[in-house]
């Protein structure tokens, strides 16, 4: 005799919750898609304007980083291990967007080390992994107060006998967007497939 | 028969040499040994290998030395809080029973200043000198690790 009712109960408990569910997730936004190694910043942040060189000598500006998509890293030549395996993976998500014109990222690498990284040495090396990476250089003071205020760490390390000096540094690979503004970061482990993922989805939802 | 007595005897030293163990090269097995080709005009280059201690007792590696460049340092960088440290080390231990992996991100060879321009396939002679004494020749491969496109 209880059965009926019994059921009767569940089914309005059933049809309660979907209602209650529908009414909650109708009005929610579509769910963002999820990065796997990108993280957003809940809104995008003006760059600092900076005024430095690039590795043709010539003069070079935040402007320079707008009309598309690009990634920056902080770096210097003299970094034989993590420097190079970014650089090639910058240069490697690059090559993911062969042909896709402005959706194209730019990778820009900035030297922490202006000292020993001149125009020219910053032109031979950034070529071996794409011709078409921007190199930034230029006066010392200039460079760090850029890299300060994008919240980069530079620690100059303590010249040896042989006159040798490292120069730790942030590792995060930072993302701006086409009205050249703070997007994101890539913090490490830095893997070309994930980051190339990432990136398709973002430029594919913003157009 | 006077005359198989020497090969009987070789073959029974052989038998007894491989059953003791650690000969002259037996102690560290150096496997895979190679250096990142660098982009023209790099003043700073990097060596990897694997480095297993087949022995009983603990070996360190102390100390390598190339004519192909002007200096090499024992490194490894560390990620500190999103920022990365490249510090030299005195020695790298090498535990028995344990292989040791320099690769990239972590420890490696620092390479400094070649005398010659390196490319990919090119081989370069480093000698290792480990903490009994001993020290070894190798030949380290160039390689080009970027990605094809
Ligand atoms: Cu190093």
């Amino acid at each position: 005799m209880n059965m009926p009712r019994t059921h009767l109960l569940i089914v309005a408990i059933a049809l309660l919750a979907a209602v209650v569910g529908f009414l909650a997730f109708r009005d929610a936004p579509p769910p963002s898609p999820v990065h796997q190694a990108l993280t957003l910043l809940p809104e995008p942040r003006p760059l600092p304007s900076f005024n430095l060189i690039d590795q043709h000598g010539e003069p070079i500006d935040e402007q320079a980083l707008t009309g598309q998509w690009h990634l920056v890293f902080f770096g210097f030549t003299h970094c034989p291990d993590i420097c190079p395996m970014t650089l090639q993976t910058l240069a490697a998500v690059r090559g993911r967007f062969e042909g896709e014109g402005a959706g194209r990222p730019g990778v820009v690498f900035v030297s922490i080390d202006p000292a020993r990284d001149g125009p020219d040495m910053l032109g031979d090396y950034l070529a071996y992994y794409d011709p078409d990476i921007v190199g930034i250089t230029g006066e010392e003071a200039a460079v760090a107060e850029f890299a300060r205020a994008m919240g980069v760490a530079v620690i100059m390390g303590e010249t040896d006998a042989h006159g040798h000096y490292n120069v730790d540094h942030t590792t995060a690979v930072f993302l701006i967007d086409p009205e050249g503004r703070l997007a994101g970061l890539f913090r490490l482990p830095h893997r070309v497939d994930a980051m190339a993922q990432d990136l398709g989805r973002l430029i594919g939802s913003r157009g | 028969m006077n005359r198989r007595v020497p090969a009987a005897l070789a073959a029974l030293a052989a038998l007894l040499l491989t059953a003791c163990g650690p000969g002259p090269d037996a102690g560290v097995l150096i496997e895979d040994p190679w250096i990142r080709e660098a982009p023209p005009g790099a003043r700073a280059l990097a060596g990897y290998m694997r480095l297993e201690n087949r022995g009983d007792a603990p070996v360190a590696l102390l100390l390598a030395n190339s004519d192909t460049f002007e200096r090499i340092e024992l490194h490894h960088t560390l990620q500190v809080d999103g920022t990365m440290r490249m510090v030299e080390v005195d020695h790298v231990p090498l535990p028995p029973g344990e292989t040791v992996a320099f690769a990239p991100g972590g420890l490696h060879l620092m390479l400094f200043t070649p005398r010659e321009p390196l490319r990919a396939g090119d081989g370069v002679t480093i000698e290792l000198t480990f903490s009994d004494g001993t020290a070894r020749d190798l030949r380290f491969e160039v390689r080009d690790v970027r990605e094809r496109r």
